[in-house]
């Protein structure tokens, strides 16, 4: 076994606020009394912060400072889901707290083209879900986060190199402070050199679990995670550290999202085709927004596009506290057939991707297929229809590229029809007489006409009578 | 004086005819024989405008015979924008295969621009084709732009009074009507001079007196 251990040096500010925002100098204070600084975002690192420095310094350096409680409970779901996300890596990930994410990657390094492709990768989605990470690797899951913690960045794949790495680390990545205190107080700095005391002396003097550690460290004893379980449903929401109605930092904290959503299909190996987000402002109002697509996707970059140009067109709450991502129901993507000419399935998915995309911005129904259908009355012969539906097929007549969607009663001159000056008949009467089976009774003749201005028309005159001329059509 | 000659060669303010005409330009055939035999079809990859002063003297027509090769392959024809209804059973007469037809209803000039430019760039589109009620030349700079990397056929539609005077639209193409043919003028053309006069029959002329 190989694991791979994700140490998030920074997870007590990343957890309330993705590294990406630009926020002001914000820094997290720990329980203690009185309270010290922990973490900071790097605006505040520039205005020169400290970590352990004491809230009032902190206060004394600049009265702007944002200051926030640690929440243990936020990190520790923070883990929670960074393991969750990390099982499209491997079958088996664990949370290490209070800061590590353990992924066993013996079993996958092949699949992803050797350990330096994938740590590569991992980092890069790892900055992208916003987080700073330190990976180390190493046979035993201790071992690697032991490593991680005191901010290596190594991949040991035997046991003699980590035992030999491991005796070298400092004694504080092993106990609580007070165990690690009196360690210190025998005059003893590194691993090593505890492993090297007698053991009884050792489990008599500072307790069993810390020969325990080292073993399981270094391999000698079996160390046993809890796996990370599939999660059943995808529901997650984001808590804004500062309201806000700008498009684009609400967008941010969507994309992180998406992240999320698509590696929870992609383990689950389906696709979405109704998600929603669900916007709540400061006074818990809740603004919902659905979205549909015709074709289950999990593509991070699609769904993002969709959410964009929906968001664009919403009014969106004045300052949103909170965004929650739901995806409300999952179906298996549909099997891809390779084809003989490449560019074929692409050209197929590009194509859906362009009517959702479209659909996310102008409305659903304004991006439509059309079709024909066999009927004699002229503005039934033809439908709206889902893009890319076969019809069936019509007669063929002489008929108009453009109809109008309603007959447009034209002036009449001693029962001539006049539309900006008289009109030619250059071809017809086509009697056109159905629909008496569905109370639509049609009986029109049909005749193309030219305008003083030289354009082609299409009008009839309604039957029996004859008198009453409409204009149609157009042969544009 | 050579030297001056020289001079003047190197110089960026000379525009040489030479070089717009070397860049290869792929052309479908528009399958109406004046245009084929001026200008070898409907460019691909370039912007093509059509403006009329009124609607119904064949503008549409000119596309279709191009249309209908498109429609062969498996992507998309973008109608955006449409004035009135694209009646399904003249396309499906034409030859065209209307599954291939993707209408998109627009509101206004910057959502019909965004459709426009998001058809253009999304490859799914054999053909593009617009129709605008007002135009910019900021807008049609960026739809030349997005054209430049396709092999899309993109046109749009515009009545003659609305086009703007300066467009960086390669191809400018004006379309009249005089009884039973339809008059066409290629204002401006890349790589070329211009050409005018133009005649073909008003498809429906032909086909509802064609044997005449």
């Amino acid at each position: 076994m190989l694991w791979l251990c994700l140490n998030f040096p920074k997870i007590a500010i990343e957890a309330l606020i993705p590294k990406w925002e630009d926020v002001n100098p914000t820094a997290i204070i720990d329980s203690g009394q009185p309270p010290q600084i922990i973490a900071f975002n790097k605006k505040a690192q520039k205005i020169g912060l400290q970590k352990y420095m004491s809230l009032s310094s902190a206060f004394a350096i600049s009265s702007e400072l944002q200051v926030f409680p640690r929440s243990i409970h936020k990190e520790i779901k923070h883990l929670e889901d960074i393991a969750t996300w990390a099982l499209q890596y491997s079958s088996h990930t664990s949370v290490q707290p209070p800061d590590c994410v353990l992924i066993e990657i013996g079993s996958s390094i092949k699949l992803f083209g050797g350990l330096e492709s994938l740590t590569l990768k991992i980092t890069k989605s790892i900055n992208a879900l916003g987080h700073t990470t330190i990976m180390s690797s190493a046979t035993t899951p201790l071992g690697a986060a032991w490593l991680a913690r005191s901010g290596f960045n190594v991949h040991l794949q035997s046991r003699k190199e980590l035992e030999n790495c491991i005796y070298r680390l400092p004694v504080s990545l092993i106990g609580n402070a007070q165990q690690v205190n009196s360690i210190r107080s025998f005059g003893i700095r590194t691993i090593g050199e505890i492993a090297q005391l007698p053991r009884k002396e050792v489990t008599q003097r500072l307790g069993a679990d810390l020969l325990d550690k080292i073993d399981r460290a270094i391999g000698v004893i079996p160390d046993p995670q809890p796996p990370t379980p599939i999660p059943e449903h995808f529901k997650k929401k984001l808590e804004l550290t500062v309201p806000t109605e700008d498009l684009s930092s609400i967008l941010f904290g969507i994309r992180r999202m998406v992240i999320q959503l698509e590696s929870f299909l992609s383990l689950r190996n389906t696709g979405t085709t109704h998600f929603a987000i669900h916007l709540k402002d400061e006074s818990l109002k809740t603004h919902d927004i659905r979205f549909k697509l015709s074709r289950p996707s999990r593509n991070s970059k699609h769904l993002t596009d969709l959410i964009r140009e929906r968001l664009n067109q919403e009014t969106l709450p004045s300052r949103t506290e909170s965004i929650t991502l739901e995806c409300l129901n999952e179906s298996p993507l549909s099997a891809q057939n390779f084809s003989l000419l490449p560019d074929q399935n692409q050209t197929t998915e590009d194509g859906i991707q362009l009517i959702e995309k479209l659909r996310a911005r102008l409305g659903y129904d304004n991006v439509f297929g059309i079709s024909s259908i066999p009927d004699g009355r002229p503005e039934k012969a033809w439908a709206k229809n889902i893009p890319g539906k076969q019809s069936k097929e019509n007669p063929s007549y002489l008929r108009p590229t453009w109809l109008l969607p309603k007959p447009k009663k034209l002036y009449t001159k001693d029962n001539n029809p006049l539309l900006d000056g008289p009109l030619i008949i250059i071809d017809g009467p086509e009697r056109i007489e159905t629909g008496w089976w569905d109370e639509q009774d049609t009986r029109r003749d049909y005749f193309v006409a030219r305008t003083t201005d030289h354009a082609l028309i299409w009008i009839f005159r309604e039957l029996p009578e004859g008198t009453n001329w409409f204009l149609h059509g157009i042969f544009s | 004086m050579a030297t001056a000659l020289q001079d003047i060669h190197h110089s960026p303010y000379i525009w040489r005819g030479k070089e717009i005409s070397r860049r290869n330009t792929h052309f479908i055939t528009s399958e109406i024989n004046s245009i084929d035999q001026a200008i070898g079809g409907w460019p691909l990859g370039a912007l093509i405008e059509f403006t009329s002063k009124q609607v119904g003297v064949g503008e549409l027509s000119l596309l279709t015979p191009a249309l209908r090769k498109l429609s062969q392959q498996d992507k998309w024809i973008a109608l955006i924008c449409p004035p009135y209804i694209p009646y399904a059973p003249a396309l499906s007469t034409n030859g065209i295969d209307i599954k291939k037809i993707l209408v998109i209803v627009t509101s206004n000039t910057s959502d019909t621009a965004w459709a426009m430019d998001q058809a253009i760039r999304s490859k799914s589109c054999s053909a593009v084709v617009g129709w605008f009620s007002f135009v910019t030349e900021k807008i049609l700079r960026r739809l030349q732009l997005a054209m430049d990397t396709q092999e899309t056929l993109g046109a749009y539609f515009i009545n003659t009074e609305s086009a703007p005077r300066n467009v960086p639209t390669p191809w400018r193409i004006t379309v009249d009507g005089k009884y039973d043919q339809t008059i066409i003028n290629i204002t401006k053309r890349r790589g070329g001079m211009p050409i005018s006069t133009l005649a073909t029959t008003h498809p429906a002329i032909q086909e509802c007196c064609g044997s005449v």
